[in-house]
């Protein structure tokens, strides 16, 4: 019995050990991802719920297993409002890096309690990941450097714990989309298909029949069965990749971005949210320098400071006039203008994660090439 | 590094409300959760043709005629694929059906966490004047919505609509 622990408690040091080694990137680099993540939801992707104050009662129908179950119905006007507010004001102080753990925590709490009010209509979505990425990262140290009021160091921030487990749990969260994949889609039947489903249904339900999307009916059984495949393996694969090692996790990652940049192509699904989420692991601590010389020059500040200025005014005046400013550029729910943002944004994300796995590979081969000199090669 | 205490409670955190969705579907997914969509489906490679089931809401125009409405923006800013399920309970204004007297059912409903919802004429009347507003915005009259379950058989090859019928109609009067 002793013996049986001992081995799983050494099997449960080697996963997190693997995971920590695979995942890893310093408070540096996290403190530009920080500013990264903060700017594209303050900038595309801020989440707001004043509107739930607005509708009527009668359409509160929570999930069975959700917090707002506890409600009787939704709360008023000034409750979402003030959501709103800190979610805005959060957002702020972690951009700028005000105390960046704290408002990171504040962030995902608030969100967390919007988002159940906002699925009490009846449809849960599952944007889960770039919440949980934010409640790691608060613990991660991101908020140390590059920041305006930076964190203290602290005893409950742990980079390399932070990092591996967000990983962990991006892993578990594609399995979960897997799982039942497999069980249905890996038929072996050619006459059956799931990616089709997802085509048909998106076209003639949804009448998204843009880009590529009205070619797929062209395309032969064969592939559209290893399109099946493929994507069940992508989605059961990453613990692999990242249990094997760093360039491994690198590559499900660039291949996670590639899937998204397809899904766009092929059945019109932008889903940009996740955009935060693999960006995490990429190594921006050569941009980390460039930012840091570049903020100690006093017109690029200037540059930064109105940009970010204008952004928290746009954002106020949404929160104060309740009104989308992009919707007076937009068409309500146009559909062409979401497939080229989400083209761009899985665009950036390929080229950094590109750009890091060849970082990567030429800082070993660098480091390969000192050891060569630094070893003796004979007696002389 | 994490514990093995962590590790096994990291994945009884997880794993059981991904055993829950699986065994129960969407019925009782809970949130939060770390869960995916699947969307495990399939559709037949030979056939030409592809079944769609949609609902429309239908309502009278001022000069009698009748015609669709624009869901999307009669129930703005709420996202659309929240309509299914506002359809169900007809805007919350139909009385709940009891759960089905089940085991895990009776157990929630024990721990009462299962609530049936029954809404005072007041908030009734309140939708009723919501969606009789929103329905005058699009040249409607407030006096009658409908909500029609279709379903379409459409041609893969060419988009055609082949048969287009009827399933189910629900008709709500806001009066």
């Amino acid at each position: 019995m002793k013996k049986l622990l001992t081995w799983i408690s050494n099997l449960n040091r080697i996963f997190w050990e693997r995971a920590v080694r695979s995942t890893y990137v310093d408070a540096k680099s996290l403190s530009v991802f920080r500013i990264i993540a903060g700017l594209f939801l303050l900038l595309a992707y801020m989440p707001s719920f004043s509107w739930i104050g607005d509708m009527p009662k009668t359409l509160f129908n929570p999930p069975v297993l959700s917090l707002t179950n506890l409600f009787d119905s939704f709360p008023g006007k000034t409750f979402f409002f003030v959501l709103d507010s800190l979610v805005l004001l959060s957002l702020i102080c972690l951009t700028l890096g005000i105390k960046a753990r704290i408002s990171a925590m504040v962030y995902l709490v608030v969100c967390l309690v919007g988002l159940n009010f906002q699925y009490s209509f009846g449809k849960i979505s599952h944007p889960i990941l770039a919440y949980v990425m934010m409640g790691c990262m608060a613990f991660s140290g991101w908020g140390r450097h590059l920041a305006m009021l930076p964190d203290k160091e602290s005893k409950i921030d742990n980079t390399a714990k932070s990092i591996s487990l967000f990983g962990i749990l991006i892993c578990f969260g594609m399995f979960t989309a897997g799982f039942e994949k497999a069980l249905v889609w890996v038929d072996f039947d050619l006459t059956l298909n799931g990616f089709l489903n997802w085509s048909h249904n998106g076209i003639f339900h949804y009448y998204k029949d843009y880009l590529f999307a009205p070619y797929i009916k062209y395309l032969p059984t064969a592939l559209l069965e290893l399109f099946d495949y493929t994507a069940v393996l992508f989605e059961l694969s990453p613990l692999l990749f990242l249990l094997y090692s760093k360039r491994g996790w690198k590559v499900w990652l660039l291949t996670a971005c590639a899937f998204h940049l397809i899904n766009i192509f092929l059945l019109n699904i932008p889903y940009p949210f996740h955009f935060i989420v693999y960006l995490a692991f990429v190594d921006f601590t050569s941009l980390y320098h460039k930012l840091q010389y570049y903020l100690s020059l006093a017109y690029i500040r200037r540059i930064a400071t109105g940009i970010v200025v204008l952004l928290i005014l746009i954002r106020c005046m949404e929160l104060v006039f309740g009104r989308s400013l992009a919707s007076i550029f937009l068409k309500q729910g146009e559909t062409m203008s979401l497939m080229y943002s989400g083209i761009v944004v899985w665009g950036i994300a390929i080229a950094l994660v590109v750009n890091d796995i060849l970082q990567e590979q030429r800082k070993k081969k660098y480091q390969k090439f000192i050891t060569q000199i630094d070893t003796p090669k004979g007696p002389f | 590094m994490f514990s093995l205490r962590f590790t096994i409670i990291l994945f009884i955190v997880l794993g059981v409300p991904f055993l829950i969705r699986y065994k129960y579907k969407e019925k009782y997914e809970p949130f939060p959760a770390i869960l995916l969509p699947s969307g495990a489906y399939r559709a037949s490679v030979a056939s030409n043709e592809f079944r769609v089931n949609y609902t429309d809401l239908v309502a009278q125009k001022e000069d009698g005629s009748w015609d669709v409405v624009d869901a999307k923006l009669l129930l703005y800013p709420l996202p659309a694929n929240n309509h299914k399920f506002v359809y169900e309970r007809e805007f919350g204004l139909k009385v709940p059906a009891e759960p089905m007297d089940r085991r895990f059912v009776r157990l929630l409903k024990s721990l009462n966490i299962l609530k049936s919802r029954n809404w005072t004429d007041q908030d009734k009347e309140r939708t009723k004047r919501w969606l009789g507003r929103r329905l005058k915005e699009q040249g409607f009259t407030d006096a009658v919505l409908s909500i029609v379950y279709k379903e379409k058989t459409v041609s893969t090859s060419n988009g055609e609509i082949l048969s287009d019928h009827i399933l189910d109609e629900k008709v709500i009067d806001l009066d």
